[in-house]
């Protein structure tokens, strides 16, 4: 039952986890500021069940929310500032 | 183009995999949608890298040999076009599908008080912190307190120990007469008495605080330490994650855009008759969406709608007697679990309320008898991504009487924050376009 680790690139920096765990676990490891709200106060996942969408970020260039999305090879997540 | 189906399902939780098993022995075409990338809904989510929970396995194991059942998963249900036919988007496509008969299965989600420091990165859900940890979120040899009300702290709390936690302490603010009531009568209820055993055995070493609440979360940059109190004494617990919740209400979005009646209640759940028919024709509803009461009873609401929503109506009937035992357990906790009147003036005047927009108390004006729309055009909030699902239920709390009923009326589509494409009609969005915003 255990997939195999993928590498993926938050703010540049590679991260290998298992297939499965969420952009949200990666982007964790890096740093706890995924995004800044209205007013320049950071925020990090929140609901994590994709309802608050205080965990989106850019994974390849698109707004995701982390906590729905699944890590895959070389995926390239930046999180905001 | 529309994929036609006897029945779609939105929810492949609990109720929406229970009324998929028992509409596939009927043969008919049926399609399951879920926005997590898995089925198994909240409850029975699960560690990628662990075996599933048996309940799930065996209801996968059911529903995989049958090819009358499509699942989109990775879906989120973003509108509705007449039929009524369901918009869905996945992170590369739109894609349209539409059911002779729909049952909504769209669950429930945690009930938000705010305090001074909610917003910090490190405050979580208590549900919420235990989705993240399934899914991967570090918590080895971090310290964590978990803070709010209901069997949910003690769920989320297991999870967390068994990643390697240090839980703290459990801080649950109804006092401890109603916890020692509401488990006295537990045996009633054989399941969920099992599963609190099991939750109790796994927490004998964490400090379970009664009629305690956290009143301030504090850190610079992320959560360094949590304000803890009774309303007489103070305490100050140093952790690095705080998972709070008060509670569930149900994702009423769905069926409160299609014109399904609503429970009169705070937190309003969709009104079904005794076949889970909804006040619509051909919309059924079934689990958490219609009330807070657990998996046991999403799971009998389910097999009766998906039965009755497909004419099986001898089958529904006989499921019906069961599910008044279950309706009985979704009162009891109810009941033992009310939130005082402490943890709902948590929030100053400066706190925020509406997190997506970042409005404060102090600015949300109290008008009498408004619908929330009002508020809405004069202050922003619910106006962002979560489009109301966190600060209107925490308003409903905050400042109850002058909003009820109609806080929750004329709610407008999309229902998720979607692609200009999909909502175009559009099959394929995958081409470049920069210039959209998404979210």
């Amino acid at each position: 039952m255990s997939p195999s680790s993928v590498t993926v690139y938050v703010n540049g920096i590679a991260v290998t986890l298992p297939g499965g765990f969420t952009v949200a676990a990666a982007v964790a490891r890096i740093t706890g500021h995924f995004r800044y709200a209205p007013g320049g106060t950071p925020r990090g996942p929140f609901c994590g069940m994709g309802y608050c969408g205080e965990c989106r970020l850019r994974v390849e260039g698109e707004f995701r929310l982390a906590c729905q999305t699944p890590l895959s090879p070389g995926l390239r997540v930046e999180t905001d500032g | 183009m529309v994929d036609d189906f006897d029945l779609v399902i939105v929810g492949a939780g609990p109720a929406g995999l229970e009324a998929a098993r028992s509409a596939s022995e009927s043969g008919r075409r049926v399609a399951v949608i879920d926005d997590n990338p898995r089925p198994g809904g909240q409850i029975w989510r699960h560690d990628p890298t662990e075996r599933p929970p048996r309940p799930l396995r065996q209801l996968l194991a059911d529903l995989e040999s049958c090819e009358a059942i499509r699942f989109f998963t990775g879906h989120r249900l973003v509108a509705f076009e007449s039929g009524p036919t369901l918009v869905l988007e996945s992170a590369t496509r739109a894609r349209r599908v539409r059911g002779q008969q729909l049952l909504l299965a769209t669950g429930a989600r945690e009930l938000f008080l705010p305090f001074p420091g909610w917003t910090l990165p490190g405050v979580y859900g208590a549900g919420g912190l235990q989705a993240l940890v399934k899914g991967g979120l570090p918590v080895a040899g971090r310290r964590v307190v978990l803070a709010g009300s209901g069997p949910l702290l003690l769920a989320s709390a297991a999870t967390l120990l068994r990643h390697g936690a240090h839980i703290e302490a459990i801080i649950e603010q109804a006092p401890t007469g109603d916890i020692a009531r509401f488990l006295a009568l537990l045996p009633r209820w054989p399941f969920q008495t099992a599963t609190a055993l099991a939750l109790l055995r796994r927490l004998l070493r964490v400090p379970y605080w009664r009629g305690f609440w956290v009143a301030e979360a504090r850190g610079r940059e992320g959560l360094t330490e949590v304000v803890v109190t009774d309303g007489q004494m103070e305490r100050t617990l140093g952790c690095e994650a705080l998972g709070t919740g008060y509670g569930l209400v149900p994702n009423i979005e769905a069926a409160n855009l299609l014109g399904c009646k609503l429970t009169a209640s705070r937190h309003p759940a969709v009104w079904v008759g005794r076949r889970g028919e909804t006040s619509r024709p051909g919309i059924y509803a079934a689990g958490e969406i219609t009330g807070i009461g657990g998996a046991g009873r999403a799971r009998l609401q389910g097999a009766l709608a998906g039965a009755a929503a497909l004419g099986n109506l001898r089958q529904a009937d006989r499921l019906f007697d069961r599910s008044r035992h279950a309706e009985a357990y979704a009162r009891h906790l109810a009941r033992h679990f009310q939130l005082g009147e402490p943890v709902r003036r948590l929030a100053r005047p400066e706190t925020v309320i509406c997190r997506c927009e970042n409005a404060a108390l102090g600015q949300i004006p109290e008008i009498p008898s408004a619908d929330s729309r009002a508020l809405r055009l004069l202050t922003r909030i619910g106006m962002g991504p979560c489009q109301g699902r966190i600060c209107l239920h925490a308003l409903a709390e905050i400042r109850p009487e002058p909003f009820l009923p109609d806080w929750f009326a004329r709610p407008r589509p999309p229902l998720f924050p979607a692609r200009l494409e999909t909502l175009a009609g559009s099959d394929d969005v995958t081409s470049p376009r920069s210039d959209v915003r998404s979210l």
